[in-house]
């Protein structure tokens, strides 16, 4: 009898702590949250926005997980866990991208900002080794006007560049390129109409 | 008799916890399911609606499904609070539905905007392009104010950076750069066009006179129409024109000549009074043109009278065609220059005593502009 009465109380306590040991891994779950913070804060969204959605997908399944074991008697928080540590670690993996996506791009502007600068002195060069006098005023006025707007954007690309802006840092530094050499080639080809002609 | 009261409380008890066992299976059992496949449903399509950009492009739309999410997730946590007979999905259910419909109308909604979206900037984008090169074409060459070019500078680049942002699929910030850019360059091409077109308001008189060079050169004669905006001087002889030359002239071209130092090339009917060669000209030939005549001196009294010009004001001189051009840009000080082989080929036909037509355009605008747009 008494052996009946200790498994009857024994197996009560299994029910007890069965329905009571499962604890919502919280601290798990704030630390993967930072770390998907951490990684937003980080330009992921910007930089790998498709990683970055598959990211916030994954931890609203978690969310939707931990609340299908609230709900439960027999709560067990073990997938949830796993599926914690796989999101956290997602995360970091989303930042460490997204900062080689801006450091790629930082080169691309860096490589931009050089070309470009290389473009204006050959532009100011072929200004000053333009035809003197009336003629070579005349011609050159207006590309020195187009000159002086494209050394006003690499201003902007660098302060946009300073400022995190990256992409729109890009856009405007390749922008900037392509005027560039444009006048670039324009000057070369008023230089050597006006030197040909001079000859005759 | 004590034996058997223990016995019968023992069995009691163990009656009494197996049928609490029994009652709380039944009640977990038969207690409402949370809508769990309906909830991951509802993400997906939330997903779906975030993957196709519906955060811009129906905005509202989804941030009704994502609202009626956070609603439905909290009721489900709010219930999970209760014990399991009183727990109630149904509004958990009702939220789900929100955002299954939302989600979808979200995302049929931006996958119509952002094609039309992007359609848009692709059709903006070729209409700027050509906008672009009507203004390369025909008002760079023009004597326009710096702020109308600076406009138009800084609007090519703006529509470099719409096509950089649209190639890399980044269609809201193309569409933001993309207003700017068209805003940039249609005020600099419609300033440069009302410019133009009130130099062109004296069209229907370059007619007349592009006529009468015709008309004039009949009987053998000789004459020279100079079209500024062609930036050409067309040779008629018995009212054909027998030679066409390139010319370049003052960096003030369009509009007539009112002064010494305007840089601007006279408009009007003059002849030849002087053909130089050797050391008569540094300009390697020239054949002088009488301005100004009395109508310029009349037209600049007339300016000076009204204060338009200082009345120190020097109406100028010694207009002519001469060599030394072929440079590709308006360089004279308003005289009408040639390369040095047409200026030989001009010497040789042309005498003393030819008339000279100079005319702004023998074209109208509007036939020049849709020139260039099929073009």
């Amino acid at each position: 009898m008494k052996k009946n009465l200790m498994t009857l109380f024994a197996a009560f306590s299994v029910a007890v702590l069965l329905s009571s040991c499962g604890k919502v891994p919280q601290a798990e779950i704030d630390a993967a949250n930072a770390a998907i913070e951490a990684a937003q804060t980080a330009g992921a969204n910007v930089y790998v926005a498709a990683d970055f959605a598959a990211l916030q997908d994954s931890m609203n399944v978690v969310n939707q997980k931990v609340e299908e074991q609230n709900g439960k008697l027999f709560k067990n928080y073990k997938d949830v866990n796993a599926m914690l540590t796989v999101v956290t670690q997602m995360a970091t993996e989303v930042q460490s991208k997204t900062e080689a996506k801006k450091e790629e791009v930082k080169q691309e502007i860096a490589t931009l900002e050089t070309e470009v600068s290389g473009l204006i002195a050959s532009n100011n060069e072929l200004i000053a080794n333009a035809p003197k006098g009336k003629e070579g005023a005349a011609a050159l006025e207006a590309i020195k006007g187009d000159n002086s707007v494209v050394e006003t954007t690499m201003v902007e690309v660098t302060t946009l560049t300073a400022s995190g802006e990256l992409m729109a840092a890009l856009d405007k530094a390749k922008a900037a390129k392509e005027k560039a050499q444009g006048l670039n080639d324009e000057l070369s080809e008023v230089i050597a109409k006006y030197s040909k002609n001079k000859k005759k | 008799m004590l034996t058997f009261m223990r016995k019968k409380i023992l069995f009691g008890a163990f009656a009494f916890v197996l049928l609490l066992i029994i009652v709380i299976a039944v009640l977990v059992i038969r207690a409402p399911k949370p809508p769990t496949s309906e909830l991951k449903m509802a993400l997906e399509a939330l997903s779906n609606a975030q993957k196709a950009n519906a955060e811009i492009y129906a905005n509202e739309a989804y941030k009704q499904a994502r609202m009626a999410y956070d609603s439905a997730m909290d009721d489900w946590a709010k219930q999970n609070e209760r014990l399991y007979v009183f727990r109630d999905y149904s509004e958990v259910n009702s939220w789900v539905e929100v955002v299954i419909e939302k989600a979808d109308e979200a995302q049929k909604l931006s996958g119509k905007r952002s094609k039309s979206t992007s359609n848009r900037i692709k059709e903006g984008i070729a209409k700027l392009d050509k906008k672009v090169v009507i203004f390369e074409l025909y008002y760079k060459r023009m004597p326009l104010p710096q702020s109308i070019l600076k406009a138009h500078n800084k609007g090519v680049l703006k529509l470099s950076e719409t096509r950089h942002a649209f190639e890399n699929k980044r269609f809201s910030v193309a569409e933001k750069h993309f207003g700017e850019a068209w805003e940039l360059i249609n005020s600099s091409n419609d300033k440069a066009e009302i410019l133009v077109q009130n130099w062109f308001s004296a069209h229907s008189e370059w007619q007349k006179q592009a006529k009468q060079a015709v008309q004039l050169s009949a009987n053998n004669k000789k004459v020279l129409l100079v079209d500024k905006f062609a930036h050409t001087c067309t040779v008629y002889q018995n009212k054909k024109a027998i030679k066409t030359f390139e010319v370049e002239f003052g960096k003030n071209w369009m509009g007539d000549k009112l002064l010494k130092g305007d840089k601007a090339t006279p408009e009007g009917i003059y002849k030849i009074t002087n053909k130089k060669s050797g050391a008569q000209t540094k300009f390697y030939k020239a054949l002088l043109i009488n301005y100004p005549n009395d109508e310029d001196r009349a037209k600049f009294e007339k300016a000076k009278s009204k204060k338009l010009i200082p009345s120190n004001a020097d109406i100028g001189g010694l207009i002519e065609f001469h060599g030394m051009g072929g440079k590709g840009v308006d360089w004279t000080d308003g005289c009408i220059a040639l390369t040095n082989n047409d200026m030989d080929a001009l010497y040789k036909i042309i005498n003393t005593g030819a008339t000279v037509i100079i005319v702004g355009s023998v074209q109208p605008l509007e036939a020049i502009i849709k020139d260039s747009v099929l073009k």
